[in-house]
């Protein structure tokens, strides 16, 4: 391999690197970054990736653009929901079939949906933090940001 | 439209990334929202410098993955550029993914793309300093593709480094230039002076 022979002990941080990227570092500590990923194919590729991604998002927006198709999979899923509901009054042999596919649906959409993964996120962080860390984030919510957690 | 975006995802990060770092859940809920096609982006883009692809809800676990260890883990706190946060978090987000699959035992440490893989796609004609030695057959074309390999390596930082984003990253003279933050005619004579360099290192095969 040929990054391993070379490549020093210790990596530039994440910190670094980024800085090295963005051009804030300067003099000693750019000359530092630029010299350990000359011989380092992991933080070079460390690098190339992250310049890539950045670049690929400023031209074309990509952030809106998954956003987009993120909701259009929700609303998918709440559509069909809406659906099987309605039919299951249509057709009545199949009541209670189109009324659990409705159910399952439903949950689909609500278990997919971005605020219910940042409950699950706040939760875990709760949990790992205990009651102190609890009832700080409670601390530092809004009456608006309550009503809607 | 596009524009728009791109402005949007350009603006001053800092009092996104204050309000995150004092535990603001309407800023975190707003962070989330701007960078997770980022975080999307960076891990696909970084897996796939180790050569994989991965189905899209796989890279979405390991996008909330690099979720709950940015808030949980207090990692925005460690950001000196709050200003733009963009390549910082791009850097993170590939770190986490490529830890993530090395749990899985998918990936082995230390194994990016190589030059020596690398150099082989590559024309490799131009570095040959005579034309009767035609890397027609594939172990001549594998020799050469390590002593250029090996050649690469001494060569001056400077010159390595762009040597390598051009041969191993694929990179245009502008986007090294874009990188590295030099003018594009220094790139083209820094590559110029290696690629005689190299060409020198290879006369015995005249």
């Amino acid at each position: 391999m040929t990054g391993t022979k070379l490549e020093p002990k210790i990596h530039p941080t994440e910190v670094e690197l980024s800085d090295f990227l963005d051009n804030s570092l300067a003099g000693e500590a750019k000359e530092k970054v630029g010299e350990h990923i000359a011989g380092c194919d992991e933080c070079l590729a460390r690098i190339v990736s992250a310049h890539e991604s950045v670049e690929l998002l400023k031209k074309t927006g990509l952030s809106k653009k998954r956003k987009v198709d993120f909701m259009k999979k929700v609303n998918l899923y709440l559509i069909l929901a809406v659906i099987a509901f309605s039919l299951s009054f249509m057709i009545r042999g199949y009541f209670i079939q189109l009324l659990v596919a409705t159910l399952l649906l439903g949950i689909k959409w609500i278990v997919d949906s971005k605020s219910t993964k940042m409950l699950i996120m706040i939760y875990e962080a709760w949990k790992k933090g205990g009651e102190k860390e609890a009832s700080r984030i409670l601390g530092t919510l809004d009456p608006k940001s309550k009503d809607r957690f | 439209m596009v524009s728009s975006m791109s402005e949007d995802f350009l603006k001053d990060d800092s009092f996104l990334v204050e309000g995150c770092i004092k535990r603001d859940l309407t800023a975190w809920a707003s962070f989330v929202q701007k960078y997770s096609g980022l975080i999307f982006i960076s891990i696909e883009k970084r897996l796939k410098n180790y050569g994989l692809a991965l189905p899209r809800p796989d890279i979405e676990d390991i996008k909330q993955n690099v979720l709950t260890l940015l808030w949980r883990d207090r990692k925005l706190e460690s950001v000196r550029n709050r200003q733009n946060i963009a390549y910082w978090l791009a850097i993170v987000s590939g770190n986490i993914a490529i830890e993530y699959m090395r749990k899985k035992r998918t990936i082995e440490p230390h194994d990016p793309i190589s030059i020596f893989d690398k150099i082989g796609e590559k024309e490799l004609v131009e570095f040959i300093p005579s034309r009767d030695s035609s890397p027609a057959d594939e172990l001549v074309k594998a020799e050469i593709s390590k002593r250029i390999g090996s050649a690469i390596e001494e060569l001056p930082n400077k010159e390595k480094l762009i040597m390598k984003l051009n041969i191993l990253h694929n990179k245009k003279y502008h986007e090294i230039a874009d990188i590295l933050h030099i003018p594009k005619g220094t790139v083209s004579s820094y590559i110029k002076r290696a690629k005689e360099k190299l060409r020198a290192s290879l006369e015995d095969l005249k």
